[in-house]
């Protein structure tokens, strides 16, 4: 797994007005954002409002962004933030169906991996989710993750191997649902 | 038997699951960083400069209004054909004035929007607002726009800040459910903003009726529609204290906190008016008991309420004790006690009499030095550190 080593001078470009410097920025952590926000929302459409939401709020701060060498955990805390404060004002859809858009069944080699997504959806719990698409989608360190989450090293950790175990059972057709 | 999944294998499936379901957004992204540039350099907002970034900081909160306005659309078809009205009625009457949106916090600015939302005019109620506005040019923008352009200049001149955190919202319209969603449109936008800042704000919503009284009150004083009818609601209560007077000297966010206090009904209200400079209500009432030489065990029942005199907030801290009724004013601010009065409790609630004790009250009790303070409360008022003076010199 590599870790996404973003490069804060991107940011510091975007100051300028570096209008390229916005787009790397954006190709180095779209997934991140999108997967992170989707993580806690589990909806395909608040997520992308959020993405864009999270974009927006980076372009207008990076005037005021203070490198301290943890440009991604920045971005993250934005996405965290607005995800927080829409789940606070109760505007999210719950609705799951809708995340099933996301899945594109036509296309054949997509399904196991969408299937997992679905599954690493339905199947972990609120924080536990965050933690391993975290830890999938940008490589940052469990210590990173649970500064990140404010939440003590030990619980991301043991969370995060919890979660892990229930995916592969789950992919193995060893689930709960399956066992009997 | 299959080989056992790996973490990573694990991992990497869901990577790339994300990485083919993350939609590309970044032309939209860049067309509506360009297009609010454009609105900041035609608006005369210079580019980079923080109030260019509270107007473009704007689009994240339109597009989700827009995208809820499409939800909540979609549940019902008839409103379909209101909004594709709406938008002829914009291209008709631009010039018309809809709705007049007061935002107050110290600066005071009124903007008039027409049917589109769009600003026709934007006014400032006094010199602060005066300082605000004169920076930018809001005609034709969209009123959260605006909003969010004035809050964050607010921010950046020092008006709004941690202590001073409370914005009133007042929407008065013709049309009473339009003026109402604004309003509601307004304040929560407002709110979102605010909650995305350093600072939590805190923030009052009010549809305001036009009643040609209040607007001959808000004339008079110079005051926004909203403010007077905050002032007005605020008399309506049964605070001896809350006198027109006494109301006109008090900040928005002051007048906020009274109207908390004394559970005015107000259309919407988020977040908390800030109270870091004010002492507890426990520490109210403990000085009032000091000052009476009581203590908590010889007191009967105590309450502790804001209130205000000449332009201060104050607790009116109450309690019976020993049989007599005890009325004190404190400086909620310093602690210090402005004004006592200690009445026989006859269980008689009509303060007819109370007002001559108000003398009599004295060495009676250990009440430590609070006498020398008594009734020279205006020169000390002065003094107090209340914010809302101190801003013409930032910047």
């Amino acid at each position: 797994m590599n870790t996404l080593e973003l490069d804060e001078r991107l940011i510091l470009r975007m100051a300028q007005g570096d209008n390229d410097a916005f787009h790397d920025l954006y190709q180095q952590t779209s997934a991140a954002v999108y997967g992170f926000a989707l993580s806690i929302l589990r909806n395909r459409h608040d997520a992308e409002n959020i993405m864009h939401d999270t974009y927006i709020r980076v372009h207008h701060s990076s005037g005021s962004y203070k490198p301290k060498g943890k440009p991604m955990a920045w971005i993250l805390t934005i996405v965290r933030n607005l995800c927080y404060t829409k789940l606070k004002s109760g505007d999210v859809c719950e609705d799951l169906s809708q995340y099933e858009n996301i899945a594109h069944p036509d296309e054949s080699e997509r399904t196991v991996d969408h299937m997992i997504l679905q599954k690493a959806l339905d199947i972990l719990e609120f924080e536990d989710r965050q933690i391993v698409v975290l830890h999938a989608l940008t490589g940052m360190k469990h210590r990173e993750i649970a500064e990140l989450l404010d939440m003590p090293v030990g619980t991301v950790l043991s969370k995060y191997k919890r979660s892990l175990e229930k995916m592969r059972k789950e992919l193995e057709g060893k689930g709960e649902s399956h066992e009997r | 038997m299959k080989d056992k999944i790996t973490d990573a294998q694990i991992e990497e499936q869901l990577k790339k699951a994300i990485d083919d379901s993350t939609p590309d957004i970044f032309e939209e992204l860049m067309a509506e960083i360009r297009e609010e540039q454009a609105a900041g350099e035609a608006g005369q907002i210079v580019p980079q400069s923080e109030e260019a970034v509270a107007v473009r900081e704007v689009v994240p909160h339109a597009r989700r209004r827009r995208r809820r306005l499409y939800r909540t659309i979609a549940g019902c078809a008839a409103a379909l054909l209101i909004f594709v009205g709406g938008f002829s009625m914009f291209h008709k009457g631009q010039e018309e004035v809809f709705a007049v949106v007061d935002i107050d916090v110290n600066p005071s600015v009124e903007l008039s929007v027409d049917e589109a939302h769009k600003i026709i005019d934007a006014k400032a109620l006094n010199d602060d607002g005066n300082i605000i506005l004169d920076e930018m040019d809001l005609k034709g923008v969209d009123i959260n726009t605006a909003c969010n352009a004035l809050a964050g200049s607010m921010l950046k001149h020092g008006y709004l800040s941690e202590m001073s955190n409370s914005v009133m919202v007042s929407v008065q319209s013709e049309h009473k459910e339009d003026g109402l969603a604004i309003e509601q449109m307004v304040s929560g936008n407002l709110n979102d903003y605010l909650q995305d800042t350093e600072i939590s704000g805190a923030v009052l919503g009010q549809y305001v009726d036009g009643d040609e009284a209040l607007a001959a009150f808000a004339a008079e004083h110079n005051i926004s529609a909203g403010k007077a009818w905050l002032i007005k609601n605020l008399m309506a209560t049964n605070s001896k204290h809350m006198t027109e007077d006494a109301l006109l000297k008090l900040s928005t966010q002051e007048l906020i906190l009274l109207s908390q206090e004394r559970d005015v009904d107000v259309d919407d209200f988020y977040g908390d008016v800030d109270k870091s400079k004010y002492i507890s209500k426990e520490d109210a009432i403990k000085a009032a008991l000091q000052a009476a030489g009581l203590n908590d065990l010889q007191v009967d029942s105590g309450k502790a309420e804001f209130d205000c005199d000449d332009g201060i907030i104050t607790y009116e801290v109450e309690f019976t004790a020993n049989g007599q009724e005890y009325e004190y004013d404190i400086n909620a601010q310093t602690g210090e006690i402005i004004k006592s009065e200690v009445d026989v409790d006859d269980g008689d609630d009509d303060a007819d009499d109370a007002e001559d004790a108000d003398d009599e009250y004295d060495d009676d009790h250990d009440a430590g030095d609070y006498d020398d303070d008594y009734d020279d409360g205006d020169d000390d008022h002065d003094d107090h550190d209340r914010d809302d003076d101190d801003h013409d010199e930032d910047d």
